[in-house]
């Protein structure tokens, strides 16, 4: 038997079939899971924004209008709450370097963070992490899931020229990393 | 039409060398993958989201959603109480019209069940603080006010994008000074 069509599953789900949209969440659970995790290093953090971005759609579903395909909008809610996950770190990161603040934060001793630093082992994670928000994001898109500048600008709203350049700056610099770290 | 067609297409091969030239570099080096999670991992992961969902859109989280919307109001309205008499008291110390000076002369306690109760005033709370009104705390206030609870984690978990960038513009500012 044919496998149903997206739409059709997200249909049968504002219909009030939750069966099918267990079926849409296995479809693409890993393929945002990897996103997820390739922007914020961690799997604890990747697996509270998988659980986030299906919730989110799910809620959010009548938002839903088909002008993008379902894939494309739960890859896009992904991105944004990744994305949103990795400002807060930084905003943390930030908090922690103030001497006031440090006292009412975990350490950096903390083993929940050690873990962590581990998981960013990877040289190329590492180059990565050191890229801007959106360089972060195109680059992964494109080099991990080798996706189309069409379809990373449905997801980011951004033009094709510019994701290009960004993906350009972004491999320069992943490149001048690895060489220089190696 | 040609000539952009030829740039196109040579960006392209460009792009796809590099991109071979750094996974060979990186295959060359051994760079580690990420380990993937165990298989058992996936279906794990949809039980749990359905579990969520099913909370989400359950009349438990709606009577929370319910019990927020009446105590909000209660608790900005008492703030803005204790904030508007402390301002607007003869000959106080102007200092001490912060927000950070307020709360401090609560019971911690006080404020710590109000926030265990109700985790939707603190987003409310920090929507309120930021808005464009002149009578409205400013940013290094809200900060103050979560480093003197030790909230700042909890603030964090809180916050919008936009909130965030605010406070991270606002920090770098004060570390310039």
């Amino acid at each position: 038997m044919e496998p149903k069509a997206d739409l059709e599953l997200v249909e049968e789900v504002r219909n009030g079939n939750r069966q099918a949209y267990t079926e849409l969440m296995r479809r693409y659970q890993q393929r945002v899971y990897w996103v997820s995790r390739r922007i914020v290093g961690t799997h604890e953090d990747a697996d509270d924004i998988v659980q986030e971005t299906f919730i989110k759609a799910f809620l959010g579903l009548g938002d839903f209008r088909g002008d993008a395909s379902f894939f494309t909008w739960i890859y896009r809610i992904a991105v944004n709450l990744s994305l949103n996950a990795l400002r807060k770190k930084q905003a943390l990161n930030y908090l922690r370097q103030s001497d006031v603040i440090a006292r009412f934060l975990p350490s950096r001793d903390d083993p929940a963070e050690e873990l962590n630093s581990k998981e960013m082992g990877s040289l190329l994670q590492r180059a990565i992490k050191e890229l801007p928000e959106k360089q972060k994001a195109v680059f992964i898109m494109r080099y991990y899931d080798e996706m189309s500048y069409e379809e990373i600008s449905q997801v980011l709203k951004t033009s094709v020229g510019g994701l290009k350049a960004n993906f350009f700056h972004a491999l320069r610099k992943v490149q001048e990393y690895v060489k220089r770290e190696s | 039409m040609n000539r952009k067609l030829t740039e196109h297409t040579a960006i392209n091969f460009v792009e796809k060398d590099e991109v071979l030239e750094l996974k060979d570099l990186l295959a060359e080096k051994g760079d580690p993958q990420p380990s993937s999670p165990p298989d058992s991992y996936w279906g794990n992961l949809i039980v749990r989201t359905n579990q969520r969902i099913d909370e989400a859109t359950s009349g438990k989280a709606l009577s929370i959603n319910w019990a927020a919307r009446v105590a909000i109001p209660g608790v900005i309205a008492i703030l803005s109480f204790l904030f508007g008499l402390q301002y607007y008291v003869p000959d106080g110390p102007s200092t001490a019209t912060t927000l950070n000076t307020v709360v401090q002369s609560l019971p911690e306690e006080t404020i710590d069940s109000l926030l265990a109760q109700v985790p939707q005033i603190m987003e409310n709370y920090t929507f309120h603080l930021y808005a464009n009104d002149p009578f409205v705390v400013s940013d290094d206030q809200i900060v103050d006010y979560f480093v003197a609870m030790g909230k700042a984690s909890t603030l964090l978990d809180v916050m919008t994008d936009q909130q965030v960038e605010q406070l991270l513009t606002q920090l770098a500012l004060e570390k310039k000074l």
